[in-house]
């Protein structure tokens, strides 16, 4: 059998700049060897036709800059958000459209659950879609009484439990620390939002996400990656402990892994040498499916928990601002130490005053320790302002922006975090684009579900879950979204030599789509078929899909 | 664990928290307090080993998120976040008598104290804050930061100036005022290089038995900086009135930093009554029945002279 493969294709999208459609790809040791039509590819020497996917349209692998591992290991347990969700394995969870569901999905689940000891724990959860109506242990003591239950909400910062957790736990009316929420007659209704209440919670239930990254969670979210069309992804908070570089090194070098792997390293918890000289350390450990290159800096917290720092005039409904994650001049050390170190930064700041400060610190390192290209990125950048993405332009400061809050939580941005007036400017992928500024979007996934063509119809369409627009002039093309979701995030992740196109030299990594998202409408981009992926030359087929065999 | 919190066996562990802004002061104070711990076995959670001065050859064991020291303290690294660490030090409790937090410089103390008052196998000592007497105007005045120190000055117990000797005598009046103004209740103790007395600021050496055998405190007064510190005990051998006792207690003048009592009232002559003070806060907790001792005793740390001999005389005096 030859040693090149030519893939044939209803049409290839490449996103270089000197071809943009083909219908063949040829490819040689996972690797594009050209891109074209037959007769262009096909001068390399003896090959084979490989034409399952003549009704398909292929296009770069999309690449997700900032999503998370833990993706597939959310899925240890049961899902009951508001959408609809799909696992690994392609199960569609139903979204649940009313508190009752949620509980009644719990009511069936706990009966399914042999040990009586065991924690029931599910994620998901988010009153703002139900107009605040808060779950109550009243809810939860529905699905038992005896048995502990254990909430997680979408936002992954609040809990609910029922009224066995807090018998436990010792939490009565009696209890006075921040974060136990009680209702009208002083009792405890099972929310639990500050980390002393939720630490409680898990001495008597157990944390089920205690021990970090395994190899099983990389195997699941690997397989998310393909569902998604996605072949190049981030774990962008990563501690690389002993057990979780164990974990990267397993799963992403067993043969057929489907993605290409980026964690970054979180700098908070060490000192700035220390990260440095461990991140020299496990480059030894790259690979083809592996790569220890990036840096993660979390600043503040999040926009509709009112923890991100904001300046004037601060939150719409004048909740008091936010937390910074570590006082600001530690974290412009930080990014100073790194900076110097050669190290490539993706910086997590969601309010503007986080945004400010660390381009303020990004342009004071680029002072004493001028370089080109450093591509330090932005992460979620919700809320800079046009002034800051100029600032951005001119110091080559890349963006990510989250363009999946607009769907999930822009209606809540609009009439209680930012304001309208604000929330029309969220995530600004038309501003960044305007300046210059190297823009990707994400999902934050499993903060939401990753998929980089439903992230591009957020970015494209700007509709809230209720079906309005925000902010119509942030709106971007749709071929602006597709860039963003390949090569430009490929950019901000100083892969974009390897990744991103279809070209030659380049990792042969695609998505194969049922349609092509240029000749739809764009209010359809989201709906458009994902086959699966091809990674360096191999299919991977999306769970759930039974046409074209691998 | 499904079963619950384990039942008690011994008093649950004091649990002490160091807050303060950068450069307050709370590594140097911890170094201190690491490398001068006899008797009490800290578990001291920090932020990262990286700050820590730690003598190597004191060092016992080190797992990576664990150092263990040859004088029975420990130090655990929150480098997983502080509820992991929290989780994971719980998990045997026999291996310590004392937790202490090193606060983050933005963190609410007040907060982190929320796990002693929620954990029954802890019980809350103190929020202690130090704030550097150098920087404090110029923080309080930063709108990045402004609002999390005051808070956190607000919140605390125990305020310790620190740097003293790095300003004028108007800057340390100056600084004293505003914390003041922010927090009134909570003693100041000026320090300079964090050289507060430990047993102040830890509780450490407020050994009550109640027990009239044991003589194995003395009084005495402690020269310190710029502090004068008296610490007396007081003994009773018929029970208390428990009106009167609370009538003197919140009575107590504020140079009293802290004061803790095993005492018996008349009114439940069967059990003892842990009553506790540091800084303007007051609790009483009881003892199981059975358990009292055969007197009542208070030991008080104050700045200022404590009068009198004998528990019931300081009382009447009150």
């Amino acid at each position: 059998m030859s040693d090149i493969t030519i893939f044939a294709a209803r049409g290839i999208i490449t996103m270089n700049s000197y071809r943009h459609d083909a219908t063949h790809v040829a490819v040689r040791e996972g690797r594009v060897l050209g891109v074209g039509d037959l007769d262009t590819v096909k001068g390399f020497g003896e090959y084979s036709l490989d034409d399952r996917f003549a009704g398909k349209v292929l296009m770069p692998g999309f690449v997700e800059g900032h999503c998370h591992a833990k993706e597939g290991g959310m899925w240890d347990y049961p899902y009951i958000g508001y959408l609809d969700r799909r696992d690994p394995d392609g199960g569609i969870w139903p979204g649940c459209g009313d508190l009752q569901s949620s509980i009644d999905r719990l009511i069936s689940l706990e009966r399914e659950m042999a040990d009586p000891d065991k924690t029931l724990f599910a994620w998901g959860f988010d009153p703002i879609y139900f107009n605040n109506e808060r779950m109550t242990t009243r809810h939860l003591d529905q699905v038992s009484t005896t048995r502990s239950v254990v909430i997680m909400h979408s936002n992954g910062h609040l809990l609910n439990v029922n009224s066995a957790v807090l018998g436990k736990a010792g939490i009565t009316r009696d209890t006075n620390v921040h974060g136990v929420t009680k209702d009208g007659n002083g009792e405890p209704t099972g929310e639990l939002a500050e980390a002393a209440a939720k630490y409680m919670a898990y001495r008597v239930t157990g944390d089920p996400f205690f021990g970090g990254v395994s190899t099983r969670d990389l195997e699941r979210f690997g397989q998310a990656a393909v569902n998604a069309g996605t072949t190049t992804a981030t774990d962008l908070f990563a501690t690389l402990s002993d057990q979780s570089l164990a974990a990267y090194r397993s799963a992403t070098s067993a043969p057929g892994y489907p993605v290409r792997l980026l964690p970054a390293m979180n700098t908070l918890d060490k000192p700035a040498e220390e990260g440095i000289a461990l991140l020299r350390r496990v480059q030894a450990d790259s690979s083809d499916k592996l790569y220890y290159k990036l840096c993660k800096v979390m600043t503040d917290g999040s926009i509709q928990g009112f923890s991100g720092r904001l300046k004037w005039p601060g939150y719409y409904n004048g909740a008091p601002n936010g937390v910074w994650n570590m006082a600001p001049e530690q974290l412009t050390e930080l990014v100073r130490a790194y900076h110097k170190a050669g190290a490539h930064l993706h910086l997590h700041v969601n309010g503007d005053e986080a945004s400010e400060t660390m381009i303020d610190a990004i342009e004071a390192a680029l002072t004493e320790t001028p370089r080109r290209d450093h591509r330090h990125t932005l992460q979620h950048c919700q809320m800079a302002d046009e002034a800051q993405f100029r600032r951005m332009a001119a110091l080559g400061i890349c963006s990510n922006l989250f363009a999946n809050h607009i769907y999930y939580w822009g209606d809540q941005h609009r009439d209680i975090t930012m304001g309208p007036d604000r929330a029309a400017r969220m995530d600004a992928c038309a501003t960044a684009a305007r300046h210059g500024v190297n823009f990707a979007i994400h999902s934050d996934a499993p903060v939401t579900p990753l998929g980089p063509l439903f992230t591009a119809w957020c970015a494209v369409n700007r509709l809230t879950s209720s079906g309005k627009v925000l902010g119509p002039r942030e709106r971007i093309s749709v071929d602006q979204a597709l860039h963003a979701i390949t090569l430009g995030a490929a950019y901000t992740l100083k892969m974009d030599h390897l990744v991103g196109s279809i070209e030659p030299g380049k990792f042969a990594d695609f998505v194969v789509l049922d349609d092509d998202p240029r000749q739809l409408p764009p209010e359809t981009l989201k709906d458009i078929g994902i086959w699966g992926t091809i990674t360096g030359g191999e299919p991977h087929r999306a769970a759930g899909r039974k046409d074209i065999a691998v | 664990m499904t079963e619950g919190i384990e039942p008690q066996r011994t008093e649950p562990k004091p649990f002490t928290v160091i807050g303060g802004f950068l450069g307050a002061g709370k590594t140097t104070l911890l170094n201190r307090v690491l490398a001068g711990a006899r008797g009490p076995r800290y578990a001291v959670l920090v932020n990262d080993f990286g700050a820590l001065a730690i003598d190597e050859a004191l060092i016992s064991a080190h797992d990576g998120q664990t150092i263990a020291l040859a004088n029975g303290c420990i130090c655990c690294s929150m480098s997983d976040g502080f509820i992991t660490a929290m989780l994971t030090l719980m998990q045997a409790p026999e291996r310590f008598d004392h937790v202490l937090i090193e606060a983050s410089g933005v963190s609410e103390p007040d907060r982190i104290m929320d796990f002693a008052r929620l954990d029954p196998l802890l019980s809350p000592d103190a929020i202690l804050v130090l704030v550097d007497a150098e920087t404090l105007t110029a923080r309080m005045s930063d709108p990045k930061v402004g609002e999390v120190v005051a808070t956190q000055i607000r919140t605390a117990d125990i305020l310790v100036l620190n740097k003293t000797d790095l300003v004028s005598r108007e800057t340390t009046e100056t600084v004293e005022t505003s914390l003041r103004s922010l927090n009134p209740t909570a003693p100041v103790l000026r320090s300079a290089k964090g050289d507060v007395p430990l047993n102040v600021v830890l509780g450490t050496g407020l050994h009550v038995t109640g027990d009239s055998r044991d003589r194995d405190h003395h009084d005495h007064h402690l020269h310190h900086a710029e502090e004068f510190f008296d610490t007396r005990t007081f003994t009773a051998a018929e029970p208390l009135d428990r009106d009167a006792f609370v009538r003197f207690a919140e009575a107590l003048p504020a140079s009293i930093i802290r004061g803790k009592g095993v005492l018996v009232f008349a009114d439940a002559p069967g059990r003892a009554e842990i009553w506790q003070r540091v800084g303007a806060r007051m609790e009483m907790m009881s003892r199981l029945e059975g358990s009292a001792p055969d007197q009542s005793s208070l030991i008080l740390i104050a700045t200022e002279a404590i009068e009198g001999t004998g528990l019931a005389q300081i009382m009447e005096a009150g």
